[in-house]
């Protein structure tokens, strides 16, 4: 017990910064589900670790203090390719999604590799790390959960509008769905620091695949998401801790759950 | 003569090489239902979407109100069905039917009206399904549901591209007669059909397109030209026994 109390001091900068991004996710997730681009967030997460790969190489010349500004406009930049392509080629989305996702993953690791940062800060971009998580990316969070909540109450109206109907006359979508990617990136980037490029995406599919089987009404739908999400950051905790395990993987492991109970429900009706 | 709604002068598009729509002059009259006929790729759909905004003409201008589209401001005058509204909806679309009708107040920052509301979920029979799951009504209750959430902001002007494809027959003349109790009181409307019974019926003006407006007026003297003309080329010949 005296362990599991000191772990927990350990790694509570994480923890809430877990529980804040789990909210903050459940603000977004639903439309990206439901506009089918649930691989999104794993493309992004491509695209963030080529951004992070050019801050290290540049990182003894410029300030620390540019580093996050900019990899938020490198990854959303480089993230606009895909439309371009999309645009130019007549490619599906998910198509263009996956070209520049894998763009730039393979530029990633030819630069990663061609400077000598092939080493073990990989591994801890790659699945994640609780302790790593400081008091500094709780702050980070917490501004990405209050800007989450000040766009969703924006721009809901219009993300919704996007399962609904394809056209609407009158309507500009262009700041809707910039701010709606602005929030993906951003809480990509928290999302990496806790469980990694390779599963931080976990978190914007379970609980919300789970959630929209069976809810009848908006109101509810983030709510339900918020609870699930982090119920998922603490049973994974908690597994992490007793069992000695990866907290990303055992995240997935936690949030699994869901899934089965997702197959199990249809299995029976 | 009426206020005009609607004025499209010279309009011509062009999807890349193909040209679509050539040299449109329009004009829709407060009052008109008006239906828009024509073969199929005729360019009837597209004229719509440079109508709301949706596509840009690469000649010509569209009115609305007397205000060029790039002016105009008060799109929540203008009710809208789109073609096959019910395919948009997803099964796993968390809204009640409740919620998705009163999106539009939403999206155009209206204050809401719920005797409004009221009388066209009663008039459209969809009151007992307001907390229904909108991905669990039928193919027809969708159809019912994008054409009452058209009307949610009381508008001036409804646009409907085929609102009954996938309507049985009784559901489409339940439909139209109530379309046709708004026309009586003042609701102007555009309906793209194919369905050439409708224009004996309901609609008191027809437009013919095929690339080009071949013919524009009152139901009366479409009805004495159809007879005598061809309006379309060879190969798009319309049928005109049902007039």
């Amino acid at each position: 017990m005296e362990f599991f109390i000191d772990s927990i001091s350990l790694i509570k900068w994480g923890i809430l910064s877990g529980i804040l991004l789990g909210i903050s996710i459940s603000f977004t997730s639903p439309f990206l589900i439901l506009k089918r681009n649930a691989l999104f967030p794993h493309a992004l997460t491509h695209i963030y670790f080529l951004a992070v790969i050019l801050v290290a190489l540049v990182s003894n010349k410029i300030p620390t203090l540019f580093s996050f500004p900019f990899i938020v406009i490198f990854t959303l930049l480089f993230t606009s390719l895909i439309w371009i392509l999309k645009k130019q080629t007549k490619f599906y989305e998910d198509t263009a999604t996956s070209i520049i996702a894998h763009l730039a993953l393979g530029l990633a690791l030819i630069i990663a590799a061609k400077t000598y940062q092939y080493d073990a800060r990989i591994l801890s971009y790659l699945f994640g790390s609780l302790i790593g998580v400081g008091y500094k990316d709780f702050c980070e969070s917490l501004i990405v959960f209050f800007l989450t909540l000040v766009l969703f109450y924006k721009f809901y109206p219009l993300w919704i509008a996007q399962i609904t109907d394809k056209e609407l006359p009158g309507l500009n979508f262009k700041l809707a769905n910039f701010s709606f990617l602005l929030l993906i990136t951003l809480q990509i980037i928290i999302g990496v620091k806790l469980m990694g490029i390779l599963l931080v995406s976990v978190l914007f599919i379970f609980s919300t695949s789970f959630v929209l089987q069976f809810i009848k009404s908006f109101k509810l739908l983030i709510f339900l998401i918020s609870f699930l999400n982090i119920l998922g950051i603490l049973g994974g905790s908690t597994i992490s801790i007793l069992f000695d395990i990866p907290f990303s993987g055992a995240v997935v492991i936690f949030m699994s759950l869901y899934v089965f109970i997702s197959f199990f429900r249809s299995f029976l009706k | 003569m009426n206020q005009i709604i609607i004025e499209i002068r010279d309009l011509s598009f062009s999807y890349e090489v193909h040209p679509v729509l050539e040299n449109i002059n329009l004009k829709v009259e407060k009052g008109d239902f008006l239906a828009l006929i024509g073969p199929n790729g005729g360019g009837k759909t597209t004229l719509v979407k440079c109508i709301l905004g949706f596509l840009k003409p690469i000649k010509g201008k569209v009115f609305l109100w007397g205000e060029e589209i790039k002016n105009f401001k008060n799109w929540h005058k203008i009710g809208y069905v789109p073609q096959r509204a019910g395919d948009l909806i997803d099964h796993l679309t968390p809204l009640s039917l409740r919620e998705f009708l009163l999106l539009p107040f939403k999206w155009y920052k209206i204050p809401l009206k719920p005797s409004l509301l009221n009388e066209l979920t009663e008039k459209f029979g969809m009151k007992d399904l307001l907390y229904k799951k909108i991905s669990e009504l039928s193919y027809g209750q969708l159809q019912r549901a994008y054409i009452v959430r058209a009307l949610i902001l009381d508008p001036e002007l409804l646009i409907l591209d085929e609102p009954s494809v996938g309507l049985d027959f009784f559901t489409q003349e339940v439909f139209y007669e109530t379309l046709g109790e708004f026309h009586k009181k003042g609701l102007t409307i555009i309906l793209i059909t194919h369905e050439t019974w409708l224009l004996t019926k309901w609609v008191n003006k027809v437009a013919c397109i095929n690339q080009r407006l071949y013919f524009h007026g009152d139901h009366e003297s479409f009805c004495v030209m159809a007879k005598n003309l061809e309006f379309f080329p060879e190969h798009h010949k319309i049928e005109h026994t049902h007039w």
